[in-house]
């Protein structure tokens, strides 16, 4: 969350999560062991790119040296 | 999804702003992305009718008009070609202001004196463009002000919806929304029944009730579609992104936005017999209404009458099926259509259509009747005509069955945290429209409402009582965890110390993908099975690396074409091959040098990096595991057959290092030279516990020696029998120098070696050193013919 240059408040979204379908993950032993949890998906490029303010999520992956 | 928030308001009008009720949508989950302004500030502006015009005297462009503001009448000079008697327009009085705080005062064009200003839709901000002035309807009341005439002071709220919330895709479904976010009852608008006045029907047959349950349809005759659509709804439309066309198809938009249903209109003289919902034909062809002609394919749904094909289901209508200027007569519809059946169909065929958009995310199959009593008010007040009856073809088991949904009391406490009561649960879901069925000892079972294709399962629920309840109020809970302290052995390295070592060594840490080409893989690692990608983004990342190296030459060619060339790279990860059926797959670490030894500077040489650099690197790097590593020549097919070697940890080879073969360089189009390795992460973490020896006291000795020795022979071997032939009392040995020339002979080297003695409970005597040096001397003689050097 973050503020605009007219102070109205934007969002970013930096990490997704959600949950299991048990339909599907009680097919999966491995899943359904974790099926009480819901997963996070934490981009830590997100919030580097925020802290950093980095303005392309590809540059972290381009392995360029100048950057 | 864009609506008028006024249209919103006429649904349901919490006691909210404009700002507060944005933030609720979006906390709601339903991401507000703009909030922006019908028209852009101005004032003054009144509506006006123009009651003379006539020529300027010194102007050929522009006109004197006299205008009537409902009570004084004004002379206005204005240049607009659609100027006219009787005409109703949009005045700027004298002392309006206009967008970009332009004000209006009394003024003089060519001698003649003007008392305001004519406006454009442009000059109000209304539109980006505009040809003349701003016709206003005849019934407009002349002195209004336009703000209040138009209803100008409200905001376009567009709500970026995610894929399940298709109910949310239409005014009342918003409307809904709102009022149980704000504990308010939600009543849909009265839709009366439309009584026929005709009996006149036109059959309909389900040819396919699987992709099309419910179909409702409805003739009306004589329209007069040259009849305006009325203001209220253009601008409705227009708020909401959508452009007037004709007072049907206006009507049908209006519908859609305003319930949700998609709905067409047929020129009924254009279908012939009964109309069939049915799968196309293959090879059968349909020019849809924006001109191109399709061909469909047999998973495609149609709408055709007894001839041809009129319409692609839910997608768009076709041209000549439609209605035009001379249609009299019209033929209604209103379908459910499975979103199974409709989705990516459009795309299929590069279309996306507000249709489309909401059948494949999922329409209220409970809904078409309502729409279509809806559509059938508003166009007979718009355009008159007598209605007949709905003729509704339902295939009952193809309707969505909604399985009752279990809910218990206990899973709503642990998922989110909170407990709350049974009423209060109840009271939620009840304002979203999902309905206890049965209570049990645990819970509940609930029912939920056909436009809610997404809840299904007991967490949907659960994320609906987060959802309105409302996620801001839900505590902030620090997660609890036991945690184990985890065993760090002393004998092993974390991977973490070695990269930080690399880090300190100047080395930068790429992270390159996984997936290769295969072609690289041939040049660097022909030795190993490759493992395929069954379905690749690309046909350069077809392939699992065999080899980290891929990804770090391709990393350096990368810099190199941006004259990036002092290069220090390395990575850690997986390589994968396969080896008798079997997926292998190893963590490695792998490095790369290329370009100067030293960044350049006035101290520093511009020599370029070899392979004793690339040497001298590693074994800083492994230095840190305090292991004992071996090197010797190797054979890699990668590497330069000059300048390859092989690492050994207890005799096992755990790595290899060298030069990059030159015709990888060139066929890969790098700057060469490029030096690099790869180890075995496994092995390299294995370190040595310290064990401690007491300082000796006594004094060391040493001895240098230099020898003559066959040019092919590796020191390794040399240390070795030196170390073994020295004598329990020598400590060290070290190679200084290293000779070769003409004088030695072609194929011969001179090896120059300290030995240095020591023991740790008394001084050495001469003669001991001595017979030691005499000792090294001959197992040098004996093993390799060395000689020494006089």
């Amino acid at each position: 969350m973050g503020r605009d240059s007219d102070g109205s408040i934007r969002w970013l979204e930096v990490m997704g999560c959600g949950w299991f379908i048990l339909k599907y993950s009680e097919q999966l032993e491995l899943i359904r062991k974790l099926r009480e949890a819901s997963p996070l998906v934490w981009a830590l490029e997100r919030l580097a790119m925020l802290r950093y303010g980095v303005n392309d999520l590809r540059m972290f992956f381009e392995n360029d040296m100048r950057f | 999804m864009k609506f008028s928030e006024q249209w919103l308001r006429e649904w349901v009008n919490p006691v909210l702003s404009r700002e507060a009720l944005a933030h609720q949508i979006t906390m709601a989950g339903l991401e507000v992305d703009d909030v922006e302004s019908v028209a852009a500030a101005f004032s003054g502006v009144i509506v006006a009718e123009v009651l003379d015009v006539v020529p300027h005297p010194d102007a050929d462009k522009l006109r004197v008009c006299q205008v009537s503001d409902g009570q004084a009448t004004w002379q206005i000079v204005c240049g607009a070609a659609n100027v006219r008697t009787g005409l109703k327009v949009p005045m700027a009085q004298i002392g309006a202001t206009l967008p970009g705080d332009f004000k209006i005062k009394k003024a003089k064009l060519r001698g003649v004196e003007s008392n305001g200003m004519l406006c454009s839709e442009q000059e109000l901000g209304l539109a980006d463009s505009a040809d003349g002035l701003f016709e206003l309807p005849a019934n407009a009341p002349v002195g209004q002000d336009i703000r209040a005439y138009l209803g100008l002071d409200d905001a376009i709220i567009d709500v970026d919806l995610t894929p399940n919330r298709s109910d949310c895709l239409s005014v009342m479904g918003i409307a809904r929304e709102v009022a149980a976010l704000n504990g308010m009852t939600f009543k849909p608008h009265e839709v009366p029944e439309v009584h026929f006045s005709i009996n006149d029907e036109f059959p309909v047959h389900l040819d396919a009730p699987e992709a099309c349950p419910r179909y409702v349809g409805r003739v009306i005759r004589n329209v007069d579609l040259s009849r305006p659509t009325p203001l209220w709804m253009v601008e409705k439309l227009r708020r909401s992104g959508i452009r007037s066309i004709d007072p049907a198809v206006d009507v049908t938009n209006f519908v859609m936005l305003e319930l949700g249903q998609p709905m067409h209109a047929f020129d009924l003289a254009q279908l012939s017999g009964a109309i069939h919902v049915r799968f196309a034909r293959a090879g059968e062809t349909l020019t849809l209404l924006d001109g191109q002609t399709v061909t469909l394919d047999e998973t495609t749904l149609v709408i055709a009458d007894q001839q041809k094909v009129l319409a692609m289901a839910g997608v768009m209508g076709g041209e000549f099926s439609g209605v035009a200027d001379g249609t009299r007569d019209l033929f209604l519809e209103s379908a459910f259509f499975t979103p199974l059946t409709i989705v990516g169909k459009a795309r299929n065929y590069g279309l996306h259509t507000d249709s489309s958009h909401r059948f494949e995310r999922g329409v209220d199959s409970g809904h078409q009747r309502r729409a279509i009593e809806r559509a059938t008010r508003l166009l007979v007040d718009i355009v008159g005509g007598q209605p007949g009856p709905v003729v509704e073809m339902v295939s009952k088991p193809h309707l969505p069955v909604r399985d009752e949904i279990e809910l218990r009391h206990q899973r709503v406490d642990d998922v989110l945290g909170i407990h709350l009561d049974r009423t209060r649960i109840e009271e939620i879901l009840a304002r979203l429209g999902v309905t206890v069925t049965r209570v049990t000892k645990e819970g509940w079972f609930f029912n939920v409402p056909s436009h809610r294709f997404d809840l299904s399962i007991e967490v949907d629920l659960i994320e609906e009582i987060g959802r309105i309840y409302g996620y801001n109020k839900l505590p902030v809970t620090e997660p609890k965890a036991r945690l184990a302290i985890p065993s760090l052995p002393e004998d092993r390295l974390s991977v973490r110390a070695l990269k930080q070592q690399l880090v300190g060594q100047g080395f930068r840490e790429v992270v390159t993908y996984s997936f290769v080409d295969r072609e690289s893989l041939r040049l660097l690692t022909p030795m190993h099975s490759t493992i395929e990608l069954a379905n690749p983004i690309a046909s350069d990342m077809a392939v699992m690396r065999t080899t980290l190296i891929a990804g770090l030459i391709k990393a350096a060619g990368y810099n190199q074409n941006r004259q990036q060339t002092r290069l220090r790279l390395f990575e850690t990860g997986l390589a994968f091959h396969s080896w008798q059926g079997e997926i292998v797959q190893e963590p490695k670490l792998a490095g790369l040098l290329a370009g100067g030894r030293l960044s350049e500077g006035w101290l520093s040489s511009k020599d370029k990096v070899d392979f004793f650099d690339l040497k001298g690197q590693v074994e800083a790097l492994l230095a840190l595991t305090g292991k004992r590593y071996q090197w010797r020549k190797g054979d890699h097919p990668a590497l330069h057959p000059g300048q390859s070697a092989e690492i050994l940890l207890d005799g096992a080879v755990v790595g290899i290092a060298g030069a990059l073969h030159p015709q990888i360089v060139k066929s890969l189009d790098l700057n060469g030279p490029i030096f690099t390795f790869e180890l075995c992460l496994n092995s390299i973490v294995k370190a040595k516990v310290p064990n401690f020896r007491g300082i000796s006291k006594f004094p060391e000795i040493r001895r240098d020696l230099a020898i003559i020795i066959d040019k092919a022979t590796d020191y390794a071997d040399v240390s070795a029998v030196i170390a073994e032939s020295a004598g329990e009392s020598c400590v060290r040995h070290n190679l200084f120098d290293v000779y070769l020339g003409e004088n030695l002979g072609a194929d011969k080297k001179s090896l120059a070696v300290s030995i240095v003695w020591r023991n740790s409970e008394r001084t050495l005597r001469d003669e001991e050193v001595t017979e030691a040096f005499n000792n090294v001397i001959k197992a040098l003689e004996g093993r390799f013919g060395a000689s020494l050097r006089s």
